[in-house]
């Protein structure tokens, strides 16, 4: 969409468009926007094909993520990466501050590249002591003042540490199983959308770009939401091992001989001779329901026996996903967890935000690009917008909720207002959060929103207890003989028939949706609508009556 | 019928009458035209949203208006309707077919399962990579919550799954958050197609198939005399549209006899109101079929009894079996504490207080029908009936044809054989009508009557049909 603007745009002043410039407007907008990191690179099969170009483009185009993504270049550039994080928070600063804050990020760097030769556990409360250290020195030296922007740009650096901790602390594991033959088994857990996939295959792209484990390494990715039962998942590993031709003609025999035949397979090897597995399991809760966990079973008893080495990696977003294990699996399981949480403050946040909807240094055009940026900048300080980002802040961290924000701001800009304006961002962001039940509300005809105002009244009555249509049309029955002007009688089958409606939309929802033999009319129902949805829907309602609002608003019937 | 609307039309409709349309449109709009434009030139790395929910009313425009813009732009789109999908089989293959040529879809195995859809998918795929986005349209999504629980979140995602350029568009009447899963899914993009005002768009619309042979002008009176009846009860774009077709000949009767000019709103519209009331109660509720209902307009004197035809109230039955339907109601619509009161000549001395048990006192016209043994069914119809009836087989299979017929019921096990208990379920109207046929018998109407006056405290239609159950006795 802003393409198709930016091209307009060109016309209107009369200069040729050049497909080129045009199109890398658009792809950079968009994929800023759709930015779902799984797909953007491309993944399994070909990480060698990734070029360094391409990781540079990431960099770039999604600041937030600096530390999944510093983690997935090589160490190296990792100290760059932070000092590049950092460098962003201290530019703000006051000058005579600069030279304490680079005392600061250069303990950081420091502090970077002490991890990089320790291991986990020490090497996060080294660096947690090593900041407090530098806190500590900076009281002494200096005025509170210098204290605080130090502190700020302590926080930065530890959770740039700790997303970098969690990349090495995975990496590390799959090295050790890739490389050392070590079998061993994980899980990611963190809510959608907090990056388990991505983090997943940062670290996969990372470990295949080892020479010693590009060779070696055999990948099976499983998804829960695919392989349903252990019989198709089975199917699956013996595809992504490539085992067909080997089993021949058994490949599509039963279940067990299928798993007979990969037991054996996977017996067979041992630590130093055969290829590493590696097994990742999307979805990872899905599988716990598969009957008996049978696959769950022998690949974590592989993983606990000296056979082939296996990793096995589960990502789930439940938290009690150790619950839904049996006691034999889970005693094989390694209870290595990894937990994903946003520990995002808003101040990042809206530095994303504005990363997000910048437009990159290299973009062909710069005079429009200039534009575009200040427009943005200027976006983000306003006030509303900020209360608007923090509304959605508040309502979720996770970033896909910020892109369909950002992604509807962004498609109403057009060639009478080129830039991104408040309103834009406002008008997206009453989409985004209008009730849908509300819209559902405001489409129903007079009868139906007077069958739900009885059931409202229903509800209020009898406290919430479930009701029949037998009650709802002697209510509104009721209504229509004491008070009622512009509404009409209707005959039964005709309320019914509205009442149906509302079922069908399934505003109206039966108690028990079993089989029962029980009439219609006297099937129990509750509404599915709060108290003040209804009272809303009622003030917005195109011509409403006024009786029908009068009766809406009375306390009883 | 043409209920085809012409796609300038509608697009046009949504777009003078609503931003929030006219802003879906133009984005998908948009979205759609820039990846044509560039995605033959260049290698497609650029993805579009993975899925797009829309929701809005029935008729509003959903399919119409994303399969017109799939068809203008000739976009690679795969369109699927879940009513026709039994199984995800079907759904499969429709896609596959769609995308990657019949071929494709023959190389499912018998019973697909998600997992080889999406292998065959990226095979496929692999081989003739997306030039453009592709699209899957999935109408009715709402019948995919029925199928494989992992479908649906499987599909929202399924960019993510095929590693392909591929969108997921789900068309629904009902709003989102019936869809989600419990354990959560990937959030599509939400779309909202707003109802028709009345003013504007839906007398727009409606005037759209005027008939040649009379001005629109006329056609747009007669559109808001049709809403001015049936607005308040059904906004249904398509059921409206079918009702004014069914109904204009008889509209424009006087005109044609030369009663009255295309002038006389007036007189037109004393003449077709009650036409359109009745077929409010009839053909809108499909009582009648629409043939039915137009035969009936030619021949207005058939139109009484094929009022009779068409109530459901309308059953043959047996002589006993009516009675025996009449003392079923009246055993789960009374208290069994009543039957004495009630069937009883000599009942003794009637206490006025506390007749009635504070939980008896909720009239079960509201709750429903209570079930009873046989033996309070039997006993109720020898009372009810006027002559001296053996309980012979030919009575007992008579009830067991009317739990056949499912006017009555039976609760519990069917292989309980010493006591079953029925419950009826007729409605009242049902009963009243067979009563009024069979029943010379006015003892058998003052006691329906009575056990109405107990019933009615609550009720106050109970109390005017026990009027008119009176006037019957009266009569």
């Amino acid at each position: 969409m802003c393409l198709k603007f930016y091209g307009e745009l060109l016309e209107a002043q009369n200069q040729p468009v050049h497909s080129s410039v045009s199109w890398a407007a658009e792809r950079h907008l968009l994929s800023a926007l759709m930015w779902t990191p799984e797909i953007r690179g491309p993944v399994a099969g070909n990480h060698r094909t990734c070029t360094g170009e391409d990781e540079q483009a990431e960099v770039s185009g999604s600041h937030w993520s600096s530390g999944h993504l510093s983690g997935s270049e090589a160490p190296a550039r990792e100290t760059v990466s932070s000092e590049a994080a950092g460098s962003a928070c201290g530019s703000g600063l006051p000058v005579q501050v600069r030279p304490v804050y680079c005392l600061c990020v250069c303990v950081c760097v420091v502090c970077v590249c002490e991890r990089e030769r320790e291991r986990e556990r020490e090497r996060e409360t080294m660096c947690v002591s090593v900041y407090v250290l530098c806190v500590c020195l900076c009281v002494f030296l200096h005025c509170v003042c210098v204290c605080v922007c130090v502190c700020v740009s302590v926080c930065v650096c530890v959770c740039v540490c700790v997303c970098v901790c969690v990349f090495r602390h995975l990496l590390e594991l799959l090295r050790r199983t890739a490389v050392h033959g070590e079998s061993n088994s994980v899980l990611i857990v963190g809510p959608r959308g907090s990056g388990k996939t991505m983090l997943l295959g940062c670290v996969l792209r990372e470990l295949m770009s080892l020479k010693e484990a590009q060779k070696n390494v055999l990948l099976v990715e499983l998804n829960g939401l695919l392989q349903t039962d252990d019989k198709i998942a089975l199917k699956e590993i013996t595809r992504q091992l490539h085992l067909e031709n080997v089993v021949g003609d058994k490949v599509f025999g039963s279940f067990a001989e299928n798993l007979a035949f990969l037991l054996e397979a996977l017996k067979k090897g041992d630590k130093s001779s055969s290829r590493p597995v590696l097994f990742v399991l999307d979805e990872f809760d899905l599988f716990a329901h598969h009957k008996n966990q049978t696959l769950l079973y022998n690949l974590l008893d592989v993983s606990q026996s000296a056979q082939t080495p296996v990793a096995v990696l589960g990502l789930t977003c439940r938290l009690d996903v150790l619950e839904l294990l049996e006691k034999r699996v889970k005693s094989r399981f390694s209870h290595r967890q990894i937990h994903l949480f946003s520990s995002l403050s808003f101040a990042q946040y809206l530095d994303v935000v504005r990363a997000q909807l910048s437009l990159p240094p290299d973009f062909p055009d710069p005079k429009f690009s200039d534009e575009w940026n200040h427009s943005v900048t200027k976006l983000c300080e306003d006030k509303t917008v900020e209360e608007i980002l923090r509304r959605n802040f508040n309502g979720s961290k996770d970033f896909r909720s910020l892109h369909s924000l950002l992604f509807l701001a962004v498609s109403r800009v057009s060639v009478s207002h080129s830039t991104l304006r408040e309103a834009d961002l406002i008008e997206a962001w009453r989409l985004i959060s209008v009730d849908s039940k509300a819209n559902v509300l405001h489409g129903l005809s007079i009868l139906e929103l007077c069958l739900i105002i009885a059931m409202k009244h229903l509800n209020d009555t009898y406290d919430g207890e479930p009701f029949n249509f037998q009650m709802v049309h002697n209510e509104f029955k009721k209504f229509i003989q004491r008070k009622s002007h512009s509404i009409h009688k209707f005959e039964k089958p005709v309320v019914m028939k509205a009442f149906e409606h509302l079922l069908q939309l399934e505003l109206v929802r039966p108690v028990d949706s079993g089989v029962c033999k029980v009439q219609r009319e006297y099937q129990l129902m509750r509404l599915m609508l709060e108290h003040g949805q209804v009272m809303e829907a009622l003030q917005k309602y195109p011509q409403c009556p006024t009786d029908v609002k009068q009766w809406a608003l009375s306390a009883f019937g | 019928m043409k209920i085809h609307l012409c796609l300038t039309g509608i697009k046009t409709i949504i777009l003078d009458c609503n931003n929030i349309s006219q802003y879906s449109v133009f984005l998908i709009n948009s979205a759609l035209m820039n990846r044509r434009d560039i995605m033959s030139a260049v290698n497609p790395d650029q993805y579009s949203y993975p899925s797009v929910f829309i929701y809005g009313h029935r008729a509003t425009g959903k399919s119409h208006v994303v399969l017109s813009i799939m068809k203008d732009l000739e976009l690679p789109h795969a369109s699927v309707d879940c009513v026709e999908c039994v199984s995800s089989g079907l759904l499969f293959h429709q896609v596959l077919s769609a995308f990657f040529g019949p071929d494709a879809a023959a190389l499912l195995p018998r019973c697909p399962s998600l997992s080889d859809f999406v292998r065959l998918y990226k095979q496929m795929s692999s081989n003739s990579p997306a030039t453009q986005t592709r699209y899957i349209i999935l109408d009715r999504a709402e019948r995919m919550r029925d199928m494989d629980f992992s479908l649906l979140p499987a599909l929202l995602r399924l960019q993510e799954l095929v590693n392909d350029n591929v969108t997921v568009i789900l068309l629904s009447e009902i709003v989102w958050e019936k869809f989600r899963p419990n354990t959560g899914c990937f959030e599509p993009l939400l779309f909202h197609f707003p109802d028709y005002s009345k003013g504007k768009s839906l007398v727009q619309i409606l005037s759209w198939d005027h008939h040649p042979s009379y001005t629109p002008e006329l056609y747009a009176s007669y559109i808001n005399i049709l809403l001015g009846v049936f607005f308040s009860v059904c906004r249904d774009l398509r059921e409206l549209r079918h009702l004014a077709v069914l109904n204009f000949s008889k509209f424009c009767e006087p005109l044609e006899k030369g009663e009255a000019k295309e002038s006389d709103i007036h007189k037109l519209w004393k003449n077709i109101e009650p036409h359109l009331q009745r077929a409010m109660q009839t053909v809108y509720l499909r009582e009648v079929s629409s043939v039915q209902w137009e035969q009936q307009q030619m021949d207005e004197k058939e139109a009484t009894t094929l009022r009779v035809l068409s109530a459901h109230a309308h059953i043959e039955l047996p002589y006993y079996s009516k009675f025996l339907l009449i003392a079923a109601y009246l055993a789960s619509f009374n208290p069994a504490r009543t039957d004495r009161r009630f069937f009883l000549k000599s009942h003794g001395k009637i206490r006025k207080t506390n007749f009635l048990k504070k939980h008896e006192k909720t009239s079960n016209h509201l709750l429903g029908p209570k079930p009873f043994p046989l033996d309070r069914l039997m006993a109720i119809f020898y009372s009810v009936v006027d002559s001296r009836v053996a309980p012979t087989a030919s009575i007992f299979s008579q009830i067991s044809s009317l739990v056949t017929l499912q006017l009555l019921s039976q609760v519990g096990h069917d292989d309980q054989l010493d006591s079953p208990k029925y419950k009826c379920s007729v409605s009242l109207d049902f009963i009243l009508a067979i009563s009024r046929c069979v029943c010379v018998c006015v003892r058998l109407l003052d006691l329906l009557a009575l056990s109405l006056v107990i019933q009615s405290q609550v009720v106050r239609q109970e109390r005017s049909l026990f009027t008119a159950v009176s006037n019957l006795h009266l009569l």
